[in-house]
């Protein structure tokens, strides 16, 4: 009786081992900040800034919004079943009447593991994904 | 396979199970951002821009540091969080304009880890840069400390023998102990419980101050 209890504690206690063992070997998620790109984009108005800020977010990530009618753009990355998201962005719009364009400016966010990008490389899906031509 | 074969496996396989779910019980951390507080000043430099930015950051963060030198983005971390790493960091981002400058302020924490949310910090900051009111912004949560020698809710440091001073015991973190000749043993602590496996089974007992442990033949002194 007492050996077949040690014997059945034992093989409790190997598959616990195994359990926690093969959690705790992932990494601590750390998180990630990228000051991304800044462009000028001339002879463009603002609107056109707005939606390739609007459509560059929901290529990549997802839920874009504008923070009221001010230009800023955020959203996040996919959400788990829990509701949570690992990756973040937002795009600033500002109009710069001396070139008759706009300034826009990308910044990024990822909590890696588990998201499988980094901030940068978030940042620089964004700013392929925008398109827009101008300089930094 | 035997019926036995078949239990031991089957319990396996319930532990394993349990182990799984008992391990990811913790809430995963999730990004939380913070957008569109923008200030435009119709007069001063971008390096005043960068003066105030720096500044603003390092009010409630730490090492506030330009992106790349006199490109006016600054961009400061929160000190380390539980898990050793930063949780919250925020950006601060200057354009000169034909007079004066616009700044943008982006904020970002994980929660729960991080104490407040991003639109705190991210109005503390720019609040801080161009006047407003400061509410005061929770403290981050400490590393836990990884025990010492002289942390008395485990035994990991240095033992002497009380009987054989010359005698001493190394323990460490993950149990192991070995002796000042080198030969090895383990140590476990349940309460004040100690199971010290050395040249067999002992059970001792530990002091309420935690500096000693006597029984099974054995009385030791934690070594400070």
């Amino acid at each position: 009786m007492a050996k077949t209890f040690c014997n059945r504690a034992v093989v409790l206690a190997v598959g616990f081992a195994l359990a926690i063992g093969s959690t705790r070997a992932t990494a601590p998620a750390a998180l990630d900040v990228f000051v991304g790109a800044r462009k000028v984009v001339k002879n463009q108005p603002l609107s056109a800034c707005n939606a390739g800020a609007k459509s560059a977010l929901s290529s990549v990530l997802q839920n874009a919004s504008e923070v009221g009618d001010t230009g800023e753009w955020k959203a996040s990355g996919p959400s788990d079943a829990s509701g949570n998201a690992f990756a973040a962005a937002a795009i600033h719009c500002y109009p710069l009447d001396d070139v008759q364009g706009y300034l826009v400016t990308f910044t990024c966010a990822v909590q890696a593991p588990p998201n499988p990008d980094t901030a940068s490389a978030l940042c620089g899906k964004l700013t392929d994904a925008f398109g827009a031509g101008g300089q930094r | 396979m035997k019926p036995h074969g078949w239990r031991r496996l089957s319990l396996l396989a319930v532990a394993l199970a349990a182990g799984l779910v008992w391990c990811s019980a913790d809430a995963p951390a999730a990004v939380d951002l913070s957008v569109g507080i923008r200030y435009v000043s119709p007069q001063g430099s971008i390096s005043d821009c960068g003066a105030k930015a720096k500044s603003s950051l390092d009010a409630f963060l730490r090492g506030a540091a330009e992106s790349s030198p006199g490109s006016g983005e600054w961009l400061a971390f929160t000190s380390n969080g539980v898990a050793g790493t930063p949780t919250g960091a925020a950006t601060v981002r200057c354009y000169a304009l034909s007079k004066g400058y616009v700044v943008t302020f982006t904020c970002v924490v994980q929660l729960p880890d991080n104490p407040y949310g991003s639109d705190a910090l991210c109005l503390d900051v720019a609040h801080k840069f161009y006047g407003g009111a400061i509410t005061a912004l929770a403290p981050i949560p400490t590393p836990t400390p990884i025990p010492t020698g002289c942390a008395t809710t485990n035994l990991v440091g240095t033992w002497v023998s009380d009987d054989k001073p010359s005698l001493t015991f190394t323990m460490d973190l993950t149990g192991n102990v070995t002796d000042s000749d080198g030969v090895s043993g383990n140590w476990g602590l349940k309460g004040t419980t100690v199971t010290f496996t050395y040249y067999g089974n002992h059970t001792l007992t530990l002091s309420s101050d935690g500096k000693h442990m006597r029984g099974g033949g054995y009385s030791l002194t934690r070594k400070c």
